[in-house]
């Protein structure tokens, strides 16, 4: 095959699929295969080689499986509104940054910011992240196999966080709403984040979440939310104010 | 931005070699930094005296003023001039303190001097550097790297990371980030007698961990303490003769991945500049988190976590 080149075809009647190899493409060739792929009706795309690449599958459309043979850079997946982006690889930061629908999946590790802000769609990471994951987490899921870093879902709005294995410090600091269901321990919560054992109910939903992905299910599992005290200035509370910041 | 980058081999059969490696990954991060780069390379130690490398620029009268001046007072073994540096091996008993200030005297900038560190910077690409200054022919195992974009301190040469911790031997940093407490922190080692080169702010983590090991703390120790005393966003990587250590600021503003395998330990702002030096990666790569500190040794590996 050209090296580049996008091809497609069928084969024993599904879509057999487009490669791109991306060794000698920038990611704007890239991307623009991507859409193309995409608007011809391709609904699996693999990305061969790409390297570290930043900004790879961003703001793309549709209903496609799109599948990085390699490491990523930043931003993979970023801004989706539908597909499904596969990485069988690590991951940089701001892994799926403000997605709205469709997925991110890291079989390795990721960096920084992972699914920072997203409204919907789901993000799953199988090992360990950087700091300010789930930062201002506006919907959607974000699951985390392994361990996630400092001032993790800081300021989260709403949705769900799964992690698997331990926090770093400031966990949940100054969230408003949403659920962080967390398997391990944390250094240390954030401000006004509050923290209790599961309930059967919610090991049920993990067990449901976290059986088809193959991560491991059956953990202490901690439900970590916002006690509220900060929703409301109030001018007697001014100690734990002067604290939070 | 800034890119950064360090690397250990660890098994020369299967690794490059740290002058390769360094330059591949400098060369991939160049998006981080375009205003210059620079290498920090351990090569065959000088048993009797010093590596050292000056920046004369285009003065040559200087360059002959330097060169005559050490043979005065040293035996120079080896002394070359390629586009603006001076490089000599000298063997001498005096202290890297006072080589130094030989070609300070006669005008040529002195960028380090080690028993076995080579700092090579310039307004270049990384592939330029490597080439002009012929840097793939010296046998190093370990070292680090730099990518600059300025955000602070002038764009020339001077500023271009490595720094030498002047006037410890063997001792380079590089960073990326800010120190807000750079002048405070800056005039306190003024107060006891260092002298800054430049107004770079990395100079001053150079000679923070520089002093540090001078009065007895390992690298690891010395590196944990900057935790504590500098302020600002940072990664930075700071080298010895014997190895390397990493550290990120508690706030992890800027980022840093590490990778190690059976070949290699390799640092670097973003994970692509490890595929560039290493090829396809079988081991793990991860961030290096918020306040965390590490450092590597040739001999032990990794001294401490």
């Amino acid at each position: 095959m050209e090296p580049g080149r996008a091809q497609s075809g069928r084969v024993s009647g599904v879509d057999a699929g487009v490669t791109i190899d991306a060794e000698d493409l920038d990611v704007g060739e890239i991307n623009g295969r991507l859409r193309a792929a995409i608007a011809e009706g391709a609904t699996e795309i693999r990305v061969a080689h790409p390297r570290g690449r930043h900004n790879l599958a961003v703001a793309m459309p549709g209903d496609v499986h799109i599948v990085a043979e390699g490491n990523v850079g930043y931003f993979v997946g970023a801004l989706g509104m539908g597909p499904a982006v596969e990485v069988h690889g690590n991951a940089g930061w701001s892994v799926g940054a403000d997605l709205m629908t469709g997925s991110v999946h890291v079989h390795g590790n990721a960096g920084s910011s992972v699914g920072a802000s997203i409204r919907g769609g789901r993000i799953v990471v199988d090992g360990d992240v950087g700091p300010r994951a789930a930062i201002a987490l506006k919907g959607g899921e974000v699951i985390v196999g392994g361990g996630v870093g400092y001032m993790t879902a800081f300021m989260m709005q709403a949705g769900t966080l799964v992690v698997g294995g331990d926090a770093g410090d400031a966990l949940g600091d100054s969230m408003y709403q949403g659920d962080i269901f967390l398997g391990g321990t944390a250094k240390s919560l954030g401000a006004d984040a509050v923290q209790r054992d599961a309930t059967d109910d919610e090991r049920a939903r993990l067990r449901e979440l976290l059986e088809p992905l193959g991560h491991e299910w059956d953990r202490p599992w901690k439900h970590v939310t916002s006690a509220g005290t900060l929703w409301h200035f109030e001018k007697e509370k001014y100690e734990l104010w002067k604290e939070a910041f | 931005m800034c890119g950064i980058a360090g690397y250990l081999q660890k098994d020369p059969a299967a690794a490059p070699g740290a002058a390769e490696a360094l330059l591949a990954m400098v060369r991939s991060l160049y998006r981080r930094g375009p205003d210059s780069c620079g290498v920090a390379l351990y090569g065959p130690p000088v048993e009797d005296g010093f590596v050292v490398r000056g920046w004369y620029a285009d003065d040559d009268d200087a360059a002959a003023a330097a060169l005559e001046a050490l043979k005065e007072r040293w035996t120079v073994r080896h002394d070359d001039r390629t586009a603006g540096y001076l490089r000599v091996e000298v063997a001498t008993d005096a202290s890297a303190a006072e080589v130094a200030d030989v070609l300070d005297r006669c005008g040529v900038d002195v960028f380090s001097v080690g028993r076995s560190l080579e700092i090579v910077k310039h307004e270049f690409a990384a592939e330029e550097l490597g080439r002009t200054y012929g840097l793939n022919s010296i046998t190093a195992r370990h070292g680090t790297g730099h990518t600059r974009m300025a955000t602070e301190s002038r764009v020339d040469v001077a500023h271009a990371h490595p720094f030498w911790a002047r006037p410890f031997e063997d001792v380079a940093v590089v960073h990326n980030g800010q120190l807000t407490n750079y002048y405070k922190l800056r005039r306190l080692f003024e107060m006891r007698g260092y002298r800054f080169r430049t107004g770079n702010d990395t100079e001053l983590i150079a000679l923070y961990i520089a002093d540090r090991l001078a009065r007895g703390d390992s690298l690891n120790e010395a590196v944990t303490a900057s935790m504590r005393d500098l302020d600002g966003s940072f990664t930075y990587l700071i080298s010895t003769a014997d190895g390397f250590g990493v550290a990120r600021d508690p706030f992890a503003s800027k980022p840093g991945v590490i990778y190690e395998d059976d070949r290699a330990v390799a640092v670097a702002s973003e994970e692509h500049a490890i595929e560039a030096a290493l090829g396809e990666t079988t081991g793990t790569t991860r961030e290096v988190q918020a306040g965390e500190v590490l450092t590597w040794s040739l001999d032990e590996r990794r001294a401490a976590a």
